[in-house]
């Protein structure tokens, strides 16, 4: 499932790997996850003695992994053993960068997205992106500018919200002089403010559709460009609030049904705003925590939906918000009761570990690349959102009230699922670029620029 | 991918009647990241597209070369926005372009662009009377699809077309108990249909999803549709007999539900218990492990 990224399911499957295949071979003695009690006998495989469509799919998911998981949950394997395999991964990423085959043509309305996802895939995998690359990323997203402002799927096309969010957050991962300078800074105001409706949604582009990813495509750069203008934020919020369903999470429009890359756009865009308080924060945590599978250990996108290695990033990053918007809260309250302000650190809401475990057992393509689940090929987009979900899952972060941002709790060790080797750098939670990245692209663009 | 792929018509190229427009090629710069090795067929079509987009023509051949864009790629928004400009501007065969929609959705029912464009057709015509059964025959190959559940809403909505709702609902339950977007859709009716929504109302619904509770216990989704007509109605869990009742009869049966329990959490804490509450959450923990962490903050939180 793509969720952010535009354009349809038709991701090329180029490199589809065998199904049973391990990463990181299984040997020795169970570590320290002896006493976890693995088959869930309740939300997990059950299927009550009343088989439907949704629990035979689910069944055969359950199925498909246990060769992958079950070693280690039974303690024939090591998991102190299993490894990121940067190195394939790498390579995957970076094969095609100077020609894409032509079964890449679904995505010709999404350039600036391969650009982002393959350069935030590479900052997680540590790698250093090479100049040739940049010079190359900085021509191919300043050709998909309009003169009028915005960023389009690629040179002449119309401008488009999650382009622009995808050429942005680009730019924020090269960093240099020359790659802010691409920016129109007015003439994208301009834009945003285009796009803008009456009820304080943004539609996607000029006649195009209305969803709460406008509100986070539009939000994020603005806040990255400080360009986030009274009139730009105006009723935003609100609209967001709408789309909180009965269940918990939030829909793409109202009405809809509560969707994990819904959620994120949406308690994303409303942490800019700062106005989390609009929403019911204990009704989208126990959403939250109910979307992590009991036997995957990966997050489903909706209630009885089929495990997805992106909404490792999804879901991971917004319960992380949500920790952390909560976290403030208390501090808030604390507050009051004291008249002194400490902030809080936040508590865990979902279970880190076996989502990591999904991840490096379940995700990982044998011939590189990351992927959705094990029947899947892997592609640049669950390549990245993966890691993304994986660097999420590892790190802690926290409110800071003088800093005004979630920032890494520097006191909290990081939870690193397998070898030590694993370790990813901190993304950001509310933007997807790693952490320094955001400092940098803000305090660039400091000055503020008004139409 | 489309009829288009396998290139049966001539390249734009090669066709007399396009021989007075001149085709404008992909212009990637010098130094292009992630560039396409576009097959022909769709560089030939794009060529003239672009030449299309700088002329702003409208025209029955407009019609064509679009198709022949989006069917190659059908996330080129451009391209759908440009034909759905060409066919209101040249006042089309409306009915024409619902079945070239449908015929496009079959094949990408996930794709943003085919379902706004439909919206933006049926919005023109202001004849809604085929777009239930459309939307149903989308719905028989893939229930769940989001983007046809959206546009179900806003036909249902727009046009008044509530009378078959609940019925398709029903049905599609009876084919799925676990399918949540429709139970999603019955709350929606709950909340936007013509029928003020009254206490009886959640009587009936509590007793409606206590039936299907009782065919798969395990089963999120009637759960938590509960909890929302019950907030639906102003009124809290704790004063509902009916859910207490539901929640308790598994005990009797010596069946743990960690959603009955999680329910029963939920009643303790309105009735601010926080003993009980405790010891759910400890249950919760032994017998939902996956989200341990999440029952222990629940068991703080009610400190
Ligand atoms: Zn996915």
């Amino acid at each position: 499932m793509r969720i952010l990224g535009e354009t349809t399911d038709a991701t090329p499957d180029a490199v589809k790997g065998p199904i049973a295949s391990t990463v990181g071979q299984p040997a020795g003695p169970l570590s320290d996850d002896g006493a976890e009690s693995w088959a869930s006998d309740f939300f997990g495989a059950a299927d009550d003695g009343f088989p439907t469509d949704s629990s035979e799919l689910q069944q055969e998911v359950e199925d498909s992994i246990a060769p992958l998981l079950d070693p280690y949950q039974n303690g024939s394997a090591d998991l102190a053993s299993v490894k990121l395999d940067r190195a394939a991964h790498n390579k995957f990423v970076q094969k095609n960068l100077l020609s894409l085959p032509s079964y890449f043509i679904s995505l010709d309305a999404s350039k600036p997205w391969l650009v982002y996802w393959t350069l935030h895939a590479l900052d997680l995998l540590g790698t250093p992106i090479p100049p040739d690359t940049v010079a190359r990323a900085i021509a191919t997203l300043a050709a998909c500018q309009d003169p009028d402002g915005g960023f389009a799927g690629g040179p002449g096309q119309l401008p488009h919200l999650a382009p622009t969010y995808a050429a942005v957050n680009a730019l924020a991962i090269i960093g240099t002089a020359e790659a802010f300078a691409v920016v129109k800074r007015p003439e994208l105001l301009s834009f945003l403010l285009r796009m803008k409706q009456p009820d304080g949604s943004f539609i996607m582009h000029e006649g195009g559709e209305v969803d709460v990813r406008g509100c986070y495509c539009a939000l994020g750069p603005a806040k990255f460009l400080n360009i986030l203008t009274p009139a730009l934020r105006s009723g935003c919020g609100a609209f967001i609030a709408r789309c909180q369903t009965h269940e918990g999470g939030i829909a793409g429009v109202p009405g809809l049904e509560a969707h994990g890359g819904y959620t994120f756009c949406a308690l994303a865009a409303l942490e800019i705003l700062q106005e989390t308080s609009r929403i019911d924060l204990p009704l989208l945590a126990a959403w939250l925590s109910r979307r992590q599978m009991a036997v995957e250990g990966g997050f489903q996108g909706r209630a009885n939906k089929l495990v997805d290695g992106c909404y490792a990033f999804w879901q991971g990053a917004a319960a992380t918000i949500v920790e952390c918007a909560l976290a403030r809260v208390r501090a808030e309250d604390l507050e009051e009761e004291s008249g002194k302000r400490e902030d809080v650190d936040p508590t865990d809401m979902y279970d880190r570990v076996p989502l990591q475990k999904y991840i490096l057992l379940c995700c990982q393509d044998p011939g590189g690349g990351l992927r959705d689940k094990p029947e899947k090929g892997p592609d640049y987009y669950h390549t990245c959102y993966v890691l993304s979900g994986l660097s999420v899952a590892q790190h802690s972060y926290t409110w800071s009230s003088s800093e005004e941002d979630i920032i890494p709790r520097s006191s909290a060790k990081p939870c690193i699922v397998g070898a030590p080797g694993n370790k990813l750098p901190v993304t950001h939670p509310i933007y997807n670029v790693l952490v320094p990245h955001v400092a940098r692209i803000c305090s660039h663009f400091h000055l503020p620029y008004t139409l | 991918m489309s009829s288009n792929g396998d290139n049966e018509e001539p390249l734009y190229g090669e066709r007399p009647e396009w021989a007075d427009v001149k085709p404008v090629p992909q212009d990637d710069g010098p130094n292009p990241l992630v560039p396409i090795a576009y097959p022909a067929d769709y560089a030939d079509a794009m060529s003239y597209f672009r030449a299309i987009l700088a002329t702003s023509e409208r025209s029955e051949r407009v019609l064509e070369l679009t198709a022949t864009v989006i069917g190659l790629n059908p996330g080129h928004y451009t391209a759908w926005k440009y034909r759905q400009d060409t066919v209101l501007a040249l006042s089309s065969n409306l009915h024409a372009e619902l079945e070239f929609v449908e015929n496009m959705a079959e094949e990408n029912p996930k794709c943003y662009q085919i379902w706004h464009y439909r919206q933006a057709i049926v919005d023109r015509l202001g004849d809604a009377s085929r777009e239930v059964s459309f939307v149903n025959r989308m719905l028989a190959i893939d229930s769940k699809n989001y983007h046809a559940w959206g546009y179900r809403q806003w036909v249902v909505k727009k046009y008044g077309l509530w009378d078959g709702e609940l019925r398709d609902v029903d049905r599609l339950l009876e084919a799925d108990v676990r399918n949540n977007s429709v139970w999603n859709q019955r709350f929606w009716v709950m909340e936007n249909g013509p029928e003020a929504f009254s206490a009886q109302k959640m009587d009936e619904e509590i007793a409606y999803a206590a039936q299907r509770i009782a065919q798969a216990p395990r089963n999120e989704s009637p759960w938590t549709y509960i909890r929302g007509i019950v907030r639906l109605a102003g009124k809290t869990l704790a004063k509902v007999p009916a859910i207490n009742d539901l929640c308790t009869s598994f005990e009797a049966q010596d069946m743990i539900v960690p959603h009955a329990l999680a329910m029963q959490l939920d009643m303790a804490c309105e009735r601010k218990d926080v003993s009980t509450t405790k010891t759910i959450c400890d249950q919760l923990a032994e017998h939902d492990p996956i989200r341990a962490k999440y029952w222990a903050y629940r068991a703080t939180a009610a400190a």
